[in-house]
């Protein structure tokens, strides 16, 4: 059974002797003491120790110079969805209407998208989600079985949701840093415990109905676009904000780098890793209520092709698997090429078979071209 | 006219942007004990890795005993009779040290698999013959202390009975006995025919064991010597380009501006740190505390312990007369309070960001709005310090890792000399860094503390301490044993207190360096 | 300051632990426990059919177990467990099928093709992480993703067999109602690993798994070992979608679609440590078969009193 599996794997790491640093009450009193003794006035700036006035004026940098290095590791997806696009295009011929398709793309491409900040959150701080498809299914499990294809449910069962995956990525945050479990074998097992939960919940049918604010949501349209895309733009500037340009992209990166010189740079590594992981299951539960909304249904297996597709996104875009590195728009480039080579494929009619094999190739490809030059 | 042991002809070797060796030139006869020395960045270190095999050079030749060495890969290195005792240690922490020792020359039973009990007995009679008695081979590699792994990581090198023996920094953490046992064993080698290539920043080993030295500057060769040929204040000069001058800012006059009168900024009271101790000092804004001590005496406990990473066990902590109880770096920085650690590149830098994104780290709310970075404003500030330490501008677009030793070390202090702290924690900052670097490091502190800054400042160099501190506290089995006055601050009275005996009038008979 | 555990002694308390883990041997009382307490709780007695059906159904976890352990002692990680054993599965099935070849025959031949492709696949990972420098959980993903679909498109549907001889070879008895040929072949995986531990190939790997910057200056050849680890480990996957298409008798393109959980939780359980450099593949066959046995009987709990009384699994009744 999954649940007593992943259960297993969890009492076996934690028996086995992980390093324990629960947090405690006596870091919230350090943190109160050490702000109490805040210093009222600084000490010596860089000013006052004699830093050279701006007199010498120093050549403004160009825009290539400093984006130089992201740039190489953003574009590459982009390129070849550029070519995904005209293989597309060629294969359909006079058929071939480029609105239309880019209203598909964009849509489909937006689950990716979204769960590419959740993934690539994690990944740049070092860890791995494999908890996703579980925190994507049982999300739309609880809208679709309360809500049940009423609005008015839909008010509570909806945010409720949105609670249940931010509260599994804080069980998986504690696990993995609390607990000083591997990422790896922490979500796995949260998955495969939710997995068993979602089991019984459903009975391995699909259940209920999406409300129809959901449906509204996928299916419309809104200016000429389904509302989720006009989300999705407005996704996509928060999702660079947040993993590019805020503090807590600084953090997390510095995680990803090195933990050791993080903590002594003052992050709170903790407190860093649970926002990821809550971040992550917080796009989990937002793509499930989409799929709810776009199939009017939850079941058992909704989530599954996500995980792997995730992990692959997060590495098309030219995030460092190992952490430290990522770009958003990046990893958006990296859903839209998931997207268009799966729906280029599909219209060739190749068999589930062909495609999976193409999606190895192409991320092995990509891996290859996004790799680090050798020293 | 003596057999050539090495020659290396034009040899360069570019990483990225970064050009290590520039058409340098060494030349190294059999059976000599030969230094190379130079600056962080000079060269030195990259040399040694082109002839274990580790890095292959971009242009230039490399003769062995007369054959031109045409692959580089460790094991064609070793075929040709070459060892290494690395800088930084080489030995696998999970296996044993019999098992390091022989690490793909294991004795092999007709199966294949490795003979375990021949193999320990085989390395404990190695070790034996080489007069170290006190380590079982048995032992994991990750129980020894670094003294301990810095021996066997040399006696390694040295058991394969070396044509010619590679020494990177081979003392950097030995004890003065150590080091006298290294002595003995090089001059063993000699002995027996086998040349010795010594890397060291310590002159006074270099002049004892090596007969002859090649000076490193930017990658290129300045020139070869006979050990007899220049002093001190030559060599130095020939490393770095200029005269030396005044290492040292001159020190204010402190007498009367001493302890009693400022309020202190940082104080320990009875502080216990993981290894039971009992440490009291006061630290006074404007003030170079100093520090000295051996390895091991907890002067790495109480660093940690003052800024948050280790939790003392007894006694409080007082931070502008707070008490505090700092539970992480976090806190520590909170309170004003900064560390610079012992190891650059794994404790103090990211090495793959850019110089903006490592030095503002710590300082990030200052320029956060809303959550979001204001852009400019950072980029201006870390300009701004890194100006001040003296890095080029296009540190801050490049990734540390790019950057030399001493670039690297100004880049760290860059970073918490932007956070603002009025209490600066450098541990060891100067160990590995270039002469030329450590002076602007040093007038840096200085400056720092002029403008009201105080500083507690670790230096395994005595003359460091004599020079720069305004006071000096000697640790000793983790207490402070003494604090020295600034009239009282010689390396005599210093390096007395360190080993634990009661201070002597006049010169003490102890070597001036004892680590 | 540089070794993180050497700044923060006393937060590190794993050392007599560790040496237990690394040797498997808390796995091992891990895994008596766990058939105690059943000896304990069921009303009925341990019957050598339990052994019989129990250990066939552990050895494709325990090899593909002892597989990923090699990885992952290397530093490394190995996602294709599942999808090597399915085209393992399907290329038995349709290339040799219920052939009638000798049963000596047919089993040399089966387990050549067998070993064969779970060793070239293993070594194509080998080789992309290794000489081309690519991290092994993209690799292994993406090798997962084709050979997962190589897998679909040579059989589309679960069906055909193989032949029913050598089936029973391989889950039959050694002696009869004594020792059955899985616990055999359990025993020679395990053999065979005490025998790669002690190559220098094996100090070396855990040499890698460690310190690789320390091993290759200490001239281990980091690369040829690595490569070496996946192609071996993809051997023992080979296997263990051997014995599995033995054990089930048929053919499905999804067979081994659940195993990589249960595979990095036997190697957990073992004691072996992500990310390399301690453990060992006896920990995580004791983990593996704790995991059958537990699964096992979860699975029998939970599907209720019905299955009491089937007389094929007497050992497995709890009181319901």
């Amino acid at each position: 059974m999954p649940i007593v599996e992943g259960a297993i794997l969890l009492f076996a790491v934690l028996a086995l002797g992980t390093r324990t640093e629960l947090l405690t009450l006596a870091s919230v009193r350090g943190y109160w003491s050490a702000r109490a003794a805040r210093p009222v006035r600084s000490g010596p700036t860089a000013a006052q120790i004699g830093a050279p006035a701006e007199a010498d004026r120093q050549r403004p940098v160009g825009w290539l110079v400093r984006n130089g290095h992201t740039l190489r590791f953003v574009l590459p997806a982009f390129a070849i969805l550029i070519v995904v696009l005209g293989i597309t295009a060629a294969i359909n011929g006079g058929n071939f209407k480029f609105g239309s398709y880019l209203v598909s793309l964009l849509t489909f491409g937006s689950f990716l998208a979204i769960l590419g900040l959740g993934q690539g959150a994690v990944v740049t701080a070092g860890g791995l989600d494999l908890s996703v498809p579980w925190a994507i299914t049982f999300p739309a499990i609880v809208v679709t079985t309360y809500a049940n294809g009423s609005d008015s449910a839909a008010t509570w069962a909806i945010p409720l949701a949105l609670c249940i995956g931010a509260g599994i990525g804080f069980f998986n945050g504690t696990l993995v840093a609390g607990l000083g479990i591997s990422p790896i074998i922490a979500t796995l097992a949260t998955g495969s415990m939710l997995e068993g939960i979602a089991l019984v919940f459903s009975h391995g049918a699909p259940i209920g109905n999406a409300p129809p604010v959901l449906l509204w949501f996928l299916n419309s349209r809104l200016g000429g676009l389904p509302p989720a895309v006009w989300f999705l733009a407005l996704f996509v500037v928060i999702g660079t904000l947040v993993l590019n340009h805020s503090g807590f992209a600084r953090r997390v990166r510095a995680v990803g780098n090195s933990e050791w010189v993080a903590r002594l740079s003052g992050v709170h590594i903790r407190a860093v890793t649970i926002s990821v992981y809550v971040l992550s299951g917080l796009c989990s539960a937002i793509v499930g209520l989409m799929l709810a909304g776009f199939a009017d249904q939850a079941y058992y297996d909704m989530g599954k092709p996500y995980l792997l597709a995730s992990i692959a996104v997060v590495v098309l875009g030219g995030t460092r698997i190992t952490g430290g590195r990522s770009h958003y728009i990046g990893i958006l480039g990296g859903a839209l090429l998931f997207t268009a080579m799966g729906s280029m494929l599909q219209t060739t009619s190749l068999p589930e078979a062909v495609r999976s094999i193409i999606y190895g190739t192409v991320l092995l490809l990509a891996v290859i071209l996004l790799r680090d030059q050798a020293e | 006219m003596q057999a050539t042991a090495l020659s290396i002809s034009r040899l360069t070797v570019r990483y990225g942007p970064t050009t290590a060796l520039d058409a340098a030139d060494l030349e190294i006869g059999a059976g000599q004990v030969h230094a190379l020395l130079g600056e962080n960045g000079a060269g030195k270190s990259t040399i040694v890795k082109v002839l274990s095999g580790l890095v292959r050079p971009n242009a230039g030749s490399l003769g062995v005993f007369g054959r031109i060495v045409a692959r580089f890969e460790p094991r064609y290195a070793n075929a040709l009779g070459i060892r290494t005792a690395f800088q930084e240690i080489s030995l696998v922490k999970d296996l044993t040290v019999a098992q390091n020792f022989m690490l793909m020359e294991e004795p092999l039973n007709a199966l294949g698999m490795v003979r375990g009990r021949a193999l320990d007995d085989m390395v404990r009679a190695r070790l034996e013959q080489l007069g170290i008695n006190s380590i079982d081979p048995r032992t994991e590699v990750r129980r020894l202390d670094l003294p301990s792994r810095q021996k066997i990581e040399i006696a390694r090198a040295i058991s394969g009975n070396p044509r010619i023996l590679l020494l990177d920094e081979p003392t950097a953490s030995l004890s003065n006995r150590d080091v006298q046992w290294l002595g003995d064993v090089i001059e063993r080698l000699k002995r027996s025919g086998t040349t010795t290539v010594l890397i060291s920043h310590r002159m006074q080993e270099v002049r004892a064991f090596c007969s002859a030295l090649t000076i490193f500057r930017n990658g290129r060769t300045v020139g070869a010597y006979a050990m007899g040929d220049l002093g001190d204040a030559e060599i130095i000069e020939l490393m770095i380009g200029r005269s030396l001058g005044t290492a040292f800012p001159p020190k204010r006059d402190r007498v009367e501006a001493n302890s009693k009168m400022a309020a202190p900024v940082l104080a320990c009271q009875n502080v216990a740190t993981v290894r039971g101790s009992d440490i009291s000092f006061s630290l006074h804004p404007g003030e170079v505390l100093g520090l000295a001590g051996l390895d091991g005496m907890g002067q790495r406990e109480l660093f940690l312990a003052l800024f948050g990473v280790l939790q003392p066990t007894a006694g409080e902590i007082r931070v502008g007369g707070q008490k505090v109880q700092l539970r992480s770096p976090a806190d520590a920085i909170t309170c004003g309070i900064g560390m610079l650690p012992e190891d650059r590149k794994t404790e103090a830098l990211f090495l793959e960001l850019d110089g903006r994104e490592n030095v503002s780290l710590p300082s990030l709310q200052r320029f956060l709005h809303g959550g979001l970075i204001r852009s400019r404003v950072e980029q201006k500030m870390v300009a701004n310090v890194l100006d001040l330490v003296k890095v080029v501008r296009r540190a801050l677009w490049n990734p540390v890792r790019n950057f030399s030793g001493g670039n690297q070390q100004k880049i760290a202090v860059a970073k918490w000399l932007l956070t603002n702290s009025r209490v600066l924690l450098l541990y060891d900052p100067t160990r590995g860094i270039d002469v030329g670097t450590k002076t602007e490091i040093y007038h840096l502190i200085r400056r720092y503390a002029d403008s009201g800054g105080a500083v507690l400042f670790y230096s395994t160099e005595i003359p460091e301490l004599v020079n720069l501190c305004d006071r000096v506290m000697v640790i000793y089995r983790r207490r402070i044993v003494e604090t020295l006055a600034a009239s009282a601050l010689s390396e005599s009275t210093i390096m007395s207190a360190a080993v634990g005996r009661q201070r002597i009038d006049g010169a003490s008979e102890q070597h001036a360096t004892a680590h | 300051m540089t070794d993180e555990a050497a700044a923060l002694p006393n937060l590190s308390t794993r050392l007599p632990v560790a040496f237990l883990q690394r040797s498997g041997m808390i796995a091992f009382l891990v895994l008596l426990a766990v058939i105690l307490a059943l000896i304990a709780v069921s009303p009925n007695r341990l019957s050598y059919f339990d052994l019989s059906t129990i250990s066939a159904s552990g050895t494709t976890l325990a090899l593909a177990g002892i597989g990923e352990t090699i990885v992952v002692l290397g530093g490394g990680l190995d996602l294709s467990p599942g999808a090597i054993i399915s085209l393992v599965n399907v290329v038995l099935v349709t290339q040799l099928g219920p052939s009638t070849l000798g049963v000596g025959a047919y089993t040399a031949l089966a387990v050549t093709i067998a070993i064969g492709i779970g060793a070239g696949i293993g070594a194509i990972n080998g080789l992309l992480v290794s000489y081309l420098r690519l991290p092994s959980i993209i690799v292994t993903l993406a090798t997962m993703f084709v050979v997962q679909g190589a897998a679909l498109l040579i059989l589309k549907f679960p069906g055909g067999s193989v032949s029913s001889d050598f089936a029973n070879l391989l889950v039959g008895d050694v002696i009869t109602d004594v020792l059955p040929v899985p616990i055999l072949i359990i025993g020679l995986g395990m053999l065979a690993w005490l025998y790669i531990k002690r190559l220098r190939f094996g100090v070396g790997l855990y040499a890698i798994g460690s310190d690789a910057a320390a091993a290759q200056a200490s001239r281990v050849n980091v690369r040829f070992i690595r490569f070496l680890s996946f192609t071996i480990a993809g051997a023992f996957f080979g296997a263990a979608g051997l014995f599995i298409t033995a054990n089930a008798g048929s053919g499905d393109p999804l067979i081994g679609a659940g195993f990589l959980l249960k595979v990095f939780t036997a190697v957990v359980i073992g004691g072996t440590l992500i990310g390399g450099g301690r453990g060992g593949a006896l920990g995580t066959v004791f983990g593996a078969l704790t995991l059958t046995i537990v699964s096992t009987f979860s699975w029998l709990w939970a599907c209720g009193p019905t299955t009491c009384r089937s007389s094929r699994a007497p050992f497995f009744c709890s009181p319901c």
